[in-house]
């Protein structure tokens, strides 16, 4: 793809997690320290409930961990205030979810465009077009959500997260809902955008999608097992 | 979605108002009829009631005040004298009620020469009442000059007196100048001579022992007072007693029937008030019903949104919608929403209320100032409301929370 894009590392130290419920605390992440740079495409497995989430979240920025600092190229987005943090977020980082998360009043062209009404820097509708193109999703610009199958939905969602071009994409089991022939296309993509220099984290119970990363990361009630 | 629930809500508030302001309408058009029915019938009555009184009058009697009351109706006179001058001081008193004045002495006497009974009565012409000048009433009576006589029927037939007969009445001589038929009364036995003589006959100079006021004329209800009242000034010392009449019977029933016409209608006219109050009070209630409803109806769908809201609000976040742009955001969908919604609703029923319920209503609706606040800001600010707090709620939160716990 282009170059501008700020071509980032990601430093995690010591990032440690806990939810009380009534049932007591449960210690979801214990202190993890992780490393990326740029095109580390990185693949997150582990049984269900042992924090792969909480981790895409924590490191996207979107939740603060109680313990551990976070950076980004020298930028600590916890450091900084909400409006500042949702700032870095909307220029750095692209989120894929399971079920899509589409925004069910806007189009598929108007949910791609979306992260660019916070993110000025440039006009976004050749962008736009461009992923329309690239994800197959010509006919389908001006559907509606409620009108779009699975895979579409989630090229969609993956449109919408590689707009602005962010350095680094979490996508939290984006294969999950879709069938093998679509979830193979969103791997494609994610791949792709990797390998032109960005950070791909994925969290996946799919062996197969596991696979994909050149990184693997194995997690077990809130540890790191393994990272290959 | 939002946009229907907003249209529906403000139709049927728009719906409930042009039912009751019809249905009000028709009340008062109901109650509008009504009075000026009411309002008709009750001058058409009084019409007819001054139609009938006009130019009867009635008729009183003057008496000196120490008469005995009961000796007249005993013997259909009184023994008790006035003055005379006391006509002329009525005559001359600006007296309203009184239209003929006739002063008259009267006494039963015996007619020597024919051994009969005689209810003598002298009368003197009509007194003209002073300040009525040249308007005053034609005279009723005519008087009966000095040396003539006139004789109820018992007096001539009995006797076989003739019109223009000389006749020997206590010792002097009479022209007959009139005899009356029969009337079945006192009158029968009666004999009409000028006052003066009669004063001389029985001695009384200058006396007379009743006035008899014709045509007294006096809307009130309560004519004999009214006169009592005004007679009573101009001659202290007389008392007053009115004359039985059949128009005066007439014109009293007339009066209780009109008087128990207007009491019915008043209260028909109460009753029919207190109808549309209680109405109108069902009404009120009954569109403040309709407006909490369709309030209540707004904000429920709008919160029950909320989980999708939430699910929305979180995605945005995620992509870097800062806390002041995602309300933003969320009011200014809700804005469109309660428009577009409101603006739909008010097309509708632009078109739809002047053909269900016509123009007036229509106006009624919409040409009222804080109607249309009512129709136009509240269902779009009510849809703002119910959208800022999910929405400050949102902003506020870590955008992972909420998309975790959809
Ligand atoms: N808001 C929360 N409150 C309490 N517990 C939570 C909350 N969110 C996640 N958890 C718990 O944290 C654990 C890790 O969840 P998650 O990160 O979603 O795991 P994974 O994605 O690997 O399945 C789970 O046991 C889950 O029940
Ligand atoms: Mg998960």
């Amino acid at each position: 793809m282009n170059n501008t894009r700020s071509e980032m590392a990601l430093r995690a130290d010591g990032i440690s997690k806990t939810y009380s419920s009534e049932s007591g605390v449960i210690r979801v992440l214990n202190h993890i320290n992780l490393e990326l740079s740029k095109s580390d495409f990185v693949t997150i497995s582990g049984p269900s409930g042992c924090g792969k989430s909480t981790l895409l979240m924590i490191l996207g920025a979107l939740q603060e961990p109680d313990e551990g600092t976070l950076e980004y190229d020298g930028v600590s987005p916890y450091k900084l205030n909400a409006k500042d943090r949702a700032q870095f977020r909307s220029t750095n980082i692209g989120f894929v979810f399971q079920d899509f998360n589409l925004v069910p009043y806007l189009n598929v062209r108007e949910n791609i465009l979306c992260p660019g009404i916070v993110n000025h820097s440039k006009d976004w509708g050749a962008r736009s077009a461009e992923l329309i193109e690239s994800l197959g999703l010509s006919d389908r610009a001006d559907h509606y959500p409620d009108q779009l199958s699975s895979g579409e939905k989630q090229r969609t969602a993956l449109a919408r997260a590689l707009l602005v071009e962010p350095s680094i994409i979490f996508a939290d089991e984006p294969t999950g809902n879709l069938d093998q022939a679509n979830g193979q296309k969103v791997l494609e993509h994610l791949t792709v955008y990797a390998n032109n220099g960005a950070i791909v984290m994925m969290a996946t119970h799919d062996k197969e999608a596991f696979n994909v990363g050149n990184k693997h990361l194995q997690m077990a009630e809130g540890s790191v097992l393994t990272l290959t | 979605m939002g946009v229907t629930a907003v249209s529906v809500s403000v139709l049927s508030y728009i719906i409930s108002l042009s039912v009751l302001s019809k249905s009000q309408m028709s009340f008062t058009d109901k109650m509008k009829r009504m009075n000026s029915d009411l309002i008709k019938e009750i001058s058409d009555l009084e019409n007819s009631i001054r139609k009938s009184m006009k130019g009867l009058g009635f008729n009183i009697h003057i008496y000196p005040e120490q008469q005995d009351l009961a000796e007249i109706y005993e013997q259909g006179y009184g023994e008790q004298t006035m003055p005379e001058e006391y006509v002329e001081k009525l005559a001359n008193s600006k007296i309203v009620t009184v239209n003929h004045l006739l002063p008259r002495l009267t006494q039963m006497v015996k007619w020597a020469e024919k051994e009969q009974s005689v209810l003598l009565i002298g009368v003197r012409g009509e007194v003209p009442i002073a300040f009525r000048g040249e308007n005053r009433k034609k005279a009723l009576i005519d008087p009966v000059k000095i040396g003539d006589i006139v004789l109820g029927y018992e007096l001539h037939n009995k006797y076989e007196i003739k019109l223009g007969d000389i006749i020997k009445f206590m010792g002097r001589e009479f022209k007959v100048t009139a005899t009356h038929p029969s009337r079945g009364t006192i009158d029968d036995i009666t004999a009409w001579m000028a006052l003066s003589t009669v004063q001389e006959l029985l001695k009384k100079s200058g006396l007379i022992n009743g006035i008899l006021a014709l045509e007294c004329n006096c809307e009130s209800i309560d004519r004999l007072g009214d006169i009592k009242k005004e007679i009573g000034q101009i001659l202290p010392g007389t008392k007053i007693i009115e004359k039985e009449s059949k128009a005066l019977a007439r014109a009293e029933a007339r009066n209780k029937v009109k008087k128990t016409g207007e009491k019915q209608m008043q209260n028909f006219a109460l009753s029919q008030k207190e109808l549309i109050v209680s109405q109108s009070i069902t009404a009120t209630l009954f569109v403040l019903i309709i407006t909490a409803l369709s309030i209540g109806w707004i904000a429920y769908l709008t919160f029950s949104n909320v989980a999708n809201r939430s699910v929305e609000i979180g995605i945005l976040g995620a992509m870097g919608f800062g806390g002041s742009k995602l309300i933003l955001l969320i009011i200014s969908r809700a804005t469109l929403m309660g428009v577009a919604g409101t603006l739909c609703a008010l097309l509708l029923s632009f078109l739809a209320v002047p053909i269900f319920w016509g123009e007036q209503v229509f106006n009624d609706i919409f040409m009222n100032p804080s109607n249309l606040f009512i129709l136009t800001c509240v269902p779009t600010l009510l849809a703002c409301c119910a959208a800022w707090i999910p929405a400050v709620k949102g902003a506020l939160k870590d955008p992972a929370v909420i998309l975790r716990n959809e």
